[in-house]
Order: C-alpha cells, then structure tokens, then sequence
C-alpha cells in the first residue's frame, strides 16, 4: 500500500504542474504556448517549456523570462527554478498551438468559418492523420450553437485515443460572448490497431508465395 | 366560463438588433400560430414594416404598454424557463396574453427570460414549458399545441439537432417539437445556417429580390 505522505506529494506536483499550464496557457496565449515539462532536479525545479515563438516568451535580453523566474519563485512556490524555451518541432501538428492561433484569428475578427477550413487545410497538409475543430458560442452574434469542422479519420474512443490523440481547449473572449475552440488532431505516424497497409508485391514473389498443389493420388474417374 | 378565442402571444424582442436567425424565427411563429394572435413588441422602427406582415408590431416593450394601461399585469403570462409551475391548459384560458421572450439564446441559458422581463414587471405570473432552452417559434408551437389538444399528450420533442454539412456539422443545443419524427425548425434556417444566405422565395417575400 501506498502511504498518505507519497500520494499527496505526487498530488502536489500534479496540481502544481496543471496549475502552472493554465497560467502559462493563459499568459502567453500569443506566444503561442504548447506545453510545459517540469522536472525535480536535485538543487531544485527545471521548467521545459515549448512555444511557437520563443522569443517572446524570453523577451529583450531575457527580461520576461526574469519576470516568470520571479513569478514561479513567489506563487508556484518552485525554488531554485531553471526554465528553458524551446520550439515546437511541427507546430501545424500541434493542437494547442491551432488551437490558439485560431482563437488570436477570430480576435483579429476574421470570420470564423474561413478560418477553422484554413486551420483544417494546414494541419491536413503537415500530414495528419485527421483533425476535428470544434467551434462553440454565439456565432456571427445570434443564438449560441457548436460548428464542427472536421477532415480525416478521427479517433473517438478506445486505447488508441490516449496516444494517437492530441487535444486542446482554448477561449476567445469577443463581443458576443466567449467562443469555446476544441482542436482534435490525430497524429500521423502511430500505428493502430486498425491499420491496415497493402504491400505492393513482385509476381515472382507472388508464385512463391502460393501455396503448392498437392498431387492427387489414385481415385479420379476417367471417362 | 371557457374563453374561445385562443390567448396573444406577445413576443418581446430583447436583442439589440433584429438578425436573419431570429426574424426567420418571427416568421415561423406566425405561421404557426397566426399573425391575428401574435404581436411582437420591442421592435426598432426601422423593422416596423418588414414586421407588420407577420403580426402587430409595437416600438414600446411590455412594461411601456403597461404603464400606458393598454395592458394589465394580471392578464399576462410569462414563458420563463426559471418558472416554478408548468404551463398547463388551464392558463391558456386564465390568461388573455402568453408573453414569450425574443431572445436567442446562449447555451448554456443565462436565465435572461426572468433577468430583462419576469424580474422587471411586478407581481406577473410565470410558467416554465420544460427544463430545457426551446427556440422561440418552438415555444409557439408548444402553446398552440397545448391550446389544440388541451394537454401535452402525444408531445414529443427532441434535444438539440445536428445539421450535416460539406465540411463537418452543426450542432443546435436547443429543444425542438418533433412532427412526424422531424424537428420543427423555421423554414429557411437550415439553408441560412449551411450557407448564410436566405432562400429564394422568403427574399422575395419580403421584397429583396430584383
């Protein structure tokens, strides 16, 4: 049996890791933030974390990131943190990131429906597997209704979903309302169980493959 | 004594303009339950003559007209989904107006119906038509229905609607009656709602075609 102490620590670092997603989702929204990893070092906490544009999560000569060092240190209570900004390897394939610039679109007020097929195009051209965008709220400024924009194969339930999937949920806050953006995007290059992939075969290969005919022994008819 | 003409439907308009979505809705409920019976208060100006094709048509909202004692408090009845009480045949006939809210609403409702109207006027008598959010031509339908068959008997009715287009589906959160296993949805929404443009024969209608 696990002790009470172990289960709170690993409560703690949960809720405190969530906690300091949402800030960080929250807050640089238009950095286009992906994602955080933080880890437990010896002398302390490092936070890795993944964002469209690094740059401005650093700033001029660093000067934001000094600023999130302190906000880490004073209200996450992490000490001694260490952050690293990296980009983000394939961005399109990333639903966070979709997810966002389509909220900073629909903030610029272009209109939706143009933007979610544009955001569906690219995430199909960087070679998905499927992607799903949900766009929720009071659309063109009249009765509240969910708009569904999907293309590809789109995996909704199973084992599968827990790895081949990535989601994410932002808010964009515009006149009418809040409109609720949910991307879905299937990531290419995971093997399922439903996979299926028709090799192309040799017709010499083929005749090897063959099963051999057996000869029939005695007992035909012969006219 | 039984009264035998059926109660007015007023219906306050409580949006800031008068959109496509929400004057197809206008239109369908006169044409369910007949623009003798219906009037729409609240109205811009500007709507004036567009709205008088499908009821009487008032620039001053509900409490305006009852403070000029064209209407009384004890003679309206408010549709509110906050209502304690389920409209009953009964208060068709107690009742000479059924007010209903011209809100499109958000999902999920944000109780304006009691905010902008039931709050507003005192002492007015409320009811609610179920737990879920109706569109407004679908509560129209829920008293005329009420009003043809004297109870809800047979009613059925079907929670939220998902509309298929080229490119995904729309997905409406709200409750609709069903007639022969089909939601009731205004004439022309469907089309509006997949393409943003409004059928042929309601823009010749009213007068927006060459």
């Amino acid at each position: 049996m696990t002790g009470a102490r172990v289960k709170s620590y690993f409560i703690n670092y949960s809720l405190k890791r969530v906690m300091l997603d949402e800030f960080l989702a929250n807050y640089f929204k238009d950095a286009g933030y992906a994602g955080v990893q933080l880890y437990k070092t010896p002398t302390g906490y490092r936070a890795a974390i993944y964002a469209e544009y690094p740059g401005r999560i650093i700033g001029r000569g660093g000067s934001v990131i000094k600023k999130l060092m302190t906000i880490l240190q004073t209200h996450f209570g992490l000490e001694n943190v260490n952050i690293t900004v990296s980009p983000v390897q394939d961005p399109d394939l990333n639903a966070r990131i979709v997810a966002f610039r389509i909220v900073r679109a629909l903030e610029k007020e272009i209109p939706y429906r143009r933007v979610a097929m544009a955001m569906v195009r690219r995430v199909m051209n960087a070679g998905a597997v499927g992607v799903e965008i949900v766009i929720s709220g009071k659309l063109r400024s009249e009765r509240a209704r969910y708009e569904k924009f999907k293309a590809g194969k789109i995996y909704k339930a199973g084992e599968a979903v827990e790895y081949i999937i990535d989601r994410a949920v932002a808010r964009a806050l515009l006149k009418p309302g809040i409109y609720g953006i949910e991307v879905t995007i299937v990531k290419p290059g995971i093997k399922t169980s439903d996979h299926v992939e028709i090799k192309s075969i040799k017709p010499e290969e083929l005749e090897e493959l063959k099963p051999p005919v057996k000869e029939e022994i005695g007992g035909g008819n012969e006219a | 004594m039984e009264r035998r003409s059926k109660p007015i439907i007023i219906i306050e308009h409580l949006e800031d303009t008068l959109g496509t979505w929400v004057f197809l809705e206008y239109r369908h409920s006169s044409m369910i339950y007949g623009k003798e019976y219906l009037w729409f208060t609240n109205i811009p100006l500007k709507y004036h003559r567009l709205m008088q094709r499908y009821g009487r048509v008032f620039k001053e909202s509900i409490l305006q007209l009852i403070e000029r004692n064209m209407l009384k408090t004890e003679e309206l009845l408010i549709l509110d989904p906050r209502a304690e009480e389920t409209l009953a045949y009964s208060d068709l006939l107690d009742y000479k107006y059924i007010v209903v809210g011209g809100i499109l609403g958000d999902h999920p409702p944000r109780g304006r119906t009691y905010e902008l109207l039931t709050s507003r006027i005192r002492g007015v008598d409320s009811r609610n038509i179920g737990d879920k959010q109706y569109s407004i031509d679908g509560s129209v339908y829920y008293v005329e229905f009420l009003w043809k068959n004297k109870s809800m008997e047979n009613y059925e009715f079907v929670d939220g609607v998902t509309l298929d287009t080229n490119y995904g589906n729309i997905y409406l959160p709200y409750r609709y009656p069903l007639i022969n296993n089909k939601p009731l949805i205004a004439p022309g929404l469907v089309e509006y709602l997949k393409n943003e443009k409004l059928p042929r024969e309601i823009l010749e209608e009213i007068g927006l075609t060459k």
